[in-house]
């Protein structure tokens, strides 16, 4: 396994980066013609035309919305390309236990099975599907975008996200029955102890399980059908690893342990994503995006799932 | 008029009550419940010591007071109907347990033996099992603790006689036994 300076080293050494940055920079170039051209464009309509507010307004949605998808179609085959030539070579470079599918996802049934989000979604999205092994411990994730829809008085559909982040399931080194989520808490900054109130009367149908760990409980609510599963499953120190790798990722966290199985959704991550108003060289841009697939690649590590007590039983 | 007022007062009160008292038996609950987990692991992990001693006493033979001594607390516990006793005795065996756990790595004959190497595996994961009961057991006290204290369920609570309950302590000692207990599971 590779180290997170050898990664961005090889990075930088990739021979295809040079011919990406002339083919954002050109297309960088398009994209602020087109820019221009809606704008005097638009400009124009109003002039000849003067409008109402509300239709100027509306008319300004079509705009913005044509643009995006003119916008798609641009940057698509550059995203592709970036992630055929660049992000294929650094994963195989990373370990040769890990696959990488851009277009693949987590199955559904993982999702579900997790029972981390329990809104049903009428959309399923997903891409940029990694799976490995590490230390013998099999793991997979990709990321995840769900949506419900809902249609307004004027027959209008509209969509809203439950989840957009990165999803992640790996075994679990403890063998249990029942199940224990973790929830990252909001209210416990503003409200302190106080919030354990609200959080008890909140349970999904299971026991709010209050940690012994301040730290711990700070960041987080944890629910559970066991009291001392609860304390078994997150031991003194996989709590520890666990504010260790919120931490290193500081986005929001998910956790659930289930079925001999971990489950990890990270909100608002994007794995992989080529830079289009930065360049690809661009060393802010490249530190961040291998940190935080590094930070996810190695959470089995991190957490030390691999230290297997029941198997050879 | 006001008569409605006093008989609403009342209903409310009572109310309140019957809430309060509700609450804090189901936190005394709780923690006996926690309490007889803990027990029952405890009596697991009891079973288990007659077979380790046995298995690694033809090998340890420097270690021989060390088994004796376990042997001995663990019949005491068996006898001990006083639960403050007991658990003492039970701390006794972590500490001990966790010396002869570590000499097994001294000797290759044993860690060869696949019933030794199964058995410590298996004391590795009760240890684990019993102290997060004894951390669910300790936050079960704290909140049953609150409530006899804060008001104003420590009124309810001088009705009712509720004491309170002392939480386990995790003595330096135990820590060490359970960094022990991860050299095991590596």
């Amino acid at each position: 396994m590779k180290k997170r300076s050898e990664l961005i080293i090889a990075y930088y050494k990739n021979p295809y980066l040079q011919s990406l940055e002339e083919k954002r920079k050109s297309l960088l170039f398009t994209i602020k013609i087109i820019i221009f051209v809606f704008v005097i464009l638009y400009l124009m309509l109003i002039y000849y035309f003067k409008p109402q507010f509300d239709d100027a307004t509306e008319l300004l949605v079509v705009f913005v919305s044509i643009f995006f998808l003119i916008y798609y179609f641009i940057i698509k085959n550059y995203k592709k390309e970036f992630k055929e030539k660049v992000i294929h070579s650094l994963i195989s470079l990373f370990s040769e236990n890990f696959k990488y599918y851009p277009n693949g996802k987590i199955d559904p049934v993982k999702y579900d099975l997790s029972g981390l989000f329990l809104k049903p979604y009428d959309k399923y999205e997903g891409e940029d599907y990694v799976k490995g092994e590490l230390n013998g411990v099999n793991f997979e994730f990709s990321d995840i975008h769900t949506q419900y829809k809902t249609t307004d008085s004027k027959g209008r559909t509209h969509w809203h996200t439950i989840f957009r982040g990165t999803f992640f399931v790996s075994e679990f080194n403890k063998q249990f029955k029942g199940r224990v989520l973790v929830y990252p808490d909001y209210s416990e900054k503003f409200l302190g102890n106080l919030a354990n109130v609200f959080q008890k009367i909140n349970t999904r149908g299971l026991e709010f399980v209050k940690m012994d760990s301040p730290e711990f409980e700070r960041e987080f609510k944890v629910y559970s059908d066991d009291q001392i599963l609860a304390r078994y499953v997150l031991s003194t120190s996989l709590m520890e690893k666990i504010l260790k790798f919120k931490k290193a990722i500081n986005k929001p966290l998910y956790f659930s342990f289930k079925h001999n199985m971990m489950f990890v959704a990270i909100s608002g991550n994007d794995n992989f994503e080529a830079p289009v108003f930065k360049s690809v060289s661009d060393y802010e841009y490249v530190e961040k995006m291998i940190s935080s697939f590094y930070f996810i690649v190695t959470l089995v590590e991190t957490l030390s799932l691999e230290r297997k007590i029941w198997k050879s039983l | 008029m006001s008569g409605y007022i006093g008989y609403i007062v009342i209903g409310a009160v009572i109310l309140l009550m019957v809430l309060m008292y509700n609450s804090l038996v189901s936190k005394k609950n709780q923690v006996e419940n926690i309490f007889a987990s803990i027990d029952t692991l405890l009596k697991k992990r009891r079973n288990l010591i007659p077979n380790l001693v046995e298995s690694v006493k033809a090998y340890m033979k420097h270690e021989k007071e060390l088994l004796e001594k376990i042997t001995a607390l663990r019949s005491k516990a068996e006898n001990v109907s006083d639960d403050n006793e007991r658990m003492n005795l039970e701390n006794q065996i972590s500490s001990l347990l966790g010396k002869v756990l570590i000499n097994v790595e001294n000797y290759p004959e044993l860690k060869a033996n696949e019933n030794v190497m199964h058995l410590q595996m298996t004391l590795a994961e009760i240890e684990e099992q019993i102290s997060a009961a004894r951390r669910a057991y300790n936050q079960a006290v704290t909140d049953y603790n609150n409530a006899i204290e804060m008001i104003p369920t420590n009124i309810m609570a001088k009705f009712m006689g509720y004491q309170r309950k002392k939480v386990f302590e995790i003595n330096e000692k135990e820590r060490e036994n359970v960094n022990v207990g991860e050299l095991f599971k590596q």
